[in-house]
């Protein structure tokens, strides 16, 4: 089976898309961040430099600069045979730090035939400042690369069934922009763990109130701090119930966190009985490290293989539904 | 470690002494000391080496009954520093078995901001040398096994409303260090070296394997 799949060229022009059964399908990772080292908390760069192999978390902010860089990025992209990416804006300046609107403005800029963007916005001074962040957050969405909204709960500290941040879910229908939501916890330092702010049952009264607007549960509420599935039946009982909801496998697969793939292989596997395969969107949250925006594609397309996924099927989870959802239209191969 | 080194001491036991070997005896070099560790009393050597991530430079004395006395600082990338002093023993000394266990005491500082450690890093280290050829003993692979752990102090300053409060406390790691290198003696005082470095620096970490070249000095005056 292994050797069906044939990934982007390693040498000479890029080849894109995964070849499956001699078919090439084409790829659009839904996660990628972009940012700047200065832009992490000390705490956070402490946590990731500690990840980073010697000697290179010796000088962690040239590797991170270079590999969070737009080159880097697509860098990362070529080597894994996938030519379009969604690049997220990130306003969590306690937790995992802060990547602008602005910033991504410029890697859409940069490469706009591969790069769309996710906006954000911030929520720490949401009682004084509530209706100029959501101005802010319009205002981003209107650059045309645009074409959703990323929150995380854990990370910018909002209960995720409180309804005076509805006003976001309220304007993303409005705007007909995707919402991205990070659900389960998080491994990073000063997130928030209660499950007000990670589990995704909190999320039905938004999901339901707002018929019209997309949610997308990333992570499928993995608990990175046990290492193993906590929301994962919440999300698909809601994507069940609910025709708004879409689904996110990212991160929880990794290498480190998940050596032998047992994990990806159950959410695949559980997504797919539950009749779900139309709701699943791609996405790694890379770059992480190099390489791995590739390794996860890898895995995730062995772990469909190994639970039965049909060729239309990868190519749904893939690109299409990303196409479908976003309204957005994937270079062809 | 303890069954390497019996292992070793065994098979150093099999081969001729140290006198016998091939062609004409002009005393051991300062390669094979730099390389193997150890020396007769007063001889001398020192080794520069430079790669990546790591440069090294380190010199050694004998002392006699065996034992030298040897000062390293060693450097990853000039953001990781480790300057150490100790003691070696040669324990075995035949014509193409050398081996010295070494123990240093030393010091471990990292300037990187996001990652800084500072403290006590002792270290036991064991090195094997072969060395062949007909005059000097000029090919000279070497094998340098080591464990390297850390008391790393780390200082939190408490800022609040009666002043500041500083806390000192103590956390650890462990560097495990392998070496393979091949070693040239150019003459009986001059030598050089290339090789592969495979350490685990602070283990559970990955590390990234690296090499270095390496220059041996050492025996004038002996």
């Amino acid at each position: 089976m292994t050797a069906a799949l044939v990934f982007g060229a390693a040498c000479g022009p890029p080849e894109y898309g995964v070849l499956i059964d001699g078919r090439r399908i084409p790829v659009v990772d839904m996660h990628l961040h972009p940012g700047e080292w200065h832009g992490v908390p000390a705490a956070t760069q402490a946590f990731l430099a500690g990840r980073f192999p010697f000697p290179f978390n010796t000088n962690p902010g040239d590797l991170a600069d270079g590999i969070l860089s737009a080159e880097g990025i697509l860098e990362e992209l070529d080597d894994a045979g996938i030519h379009g990416a969604l690049l997220y804006a990130v306003y969590a300046p306690r937790t995992v730090g802060v990547a602008t609107n602005e910033l991504v403005e410029g890697y859409l800029d940069h490469a706009p035939s591969r790069f769309w963007g996710l906006a954000s916005l911030r929520v720490d001074q949401w009682r004084d400042a509530s209706q100029e962040a959501l101005d802010d957050l319009e205002a981003a969405l209107a650059h045309p690369g645009m074409i959703g909204v990323k929150l995380a709960h854990a990370h910018m500290h909002f209960r995720m069934d409180d309804p005076a941040y509805f006003g976001i879910y309220e304007l993303a229908g409005r705007m007909q922009k995707p919402v991205y939501l990070h659900t389960g916890t998080s491994p990073f330092p000063g997130t928030s763990r209660d499950a007000a702010y990670t589990d995704p049952v909190y999320l039905e009264g938004a999901i339901e109130a707002y018929p019209d607007t997309v949610f997308i549960l990333g992570h499928l509420g993995f608990d990175f701090i046990e290492r193993e599935h906590r929301g994962l039946e919440t999300c698909i009982d809601l994507a069940s119930r609910f025709e708004n909801v879409y689904l996110e496998p990212s991160a929880l697969g990794s290498p480190s966190g998940d050596p032998n793939g047992a994990q990806l292989r159950e959410a695949m596997r559980r997504m797919r009985e539950a009749g779900l395969v139309d709701r699943i969107i791609y996405g790694s949250d890379g770059p992480q490290s190099p390489g791995f925006v590739a390794e996860y594609l890898e895995r995730t397309v062995e772990a469909m293989r190994d639970t039965g996924y049909e060729v239309d099927e990868i190519e749904m989870v893939l690109s299409g539904n990303f196409e479908r959802v976003f309204g957005v239209e994937v270079a062809q191969l | 470690m303890k069954a390497l080194l019996v292992g070793a001491w065994a098979l150093a036991s099999l081969g001729p002494p140290a006198g016998a070997i091939e062609g004409p005896d002009l005393g051991e070099s300062s390669t094979v000391q730099a390389a193997g560790g150890g020396a007769p009393r007063g001889d001398w050597a020192l080794e520069l080496s430079a790669g990546f991530p790591w440069q090294r430079l380190r010199g050694q004395v004998g002392v006699g009954r065996g034992f030298t006395v040897v000062g390293e600082f060693e450097t990853a990338l000039g953001r990781r520093f480790w300057p150490a002093a100790g003691v070696g023993y040669r324990m075995a000394d035949h014509a193409h078995l050398r081996i010295t266990g070494e123990a240093m005491l030393g010091w471990l500082v990292q300037t990187t901001p996001e990652l800084r450690k500072r403290g006590f890093a002792p270290m036991l280290r064991v090195r094997v040398a072969s060395p062949w050829g007909r005059r000097v003993n000029r090919w000279i692979p070497h094998l340098e096994l080591g464990m390297r752990p850390a008391i790393l102090m780390d200082r939190s300053v408490y800022v609040g409303a009666r002043g500041e409060r500083t806390q000192w406390t103590a956390r650890s790691n462990l560097t495990l260090w392998g070496s393979l290198g091949l070693a040239v003696a150019i003459n009986e005082h001059v030598g050089v070296d290339i090789g592969i470095d495979l350490p685990w620096v602070d283990v559970p970490a990955i590390s990234i394997p690296g090499f270095h070249v390496g220059l041996y000095l050492g025996g004038w005056g002996r």
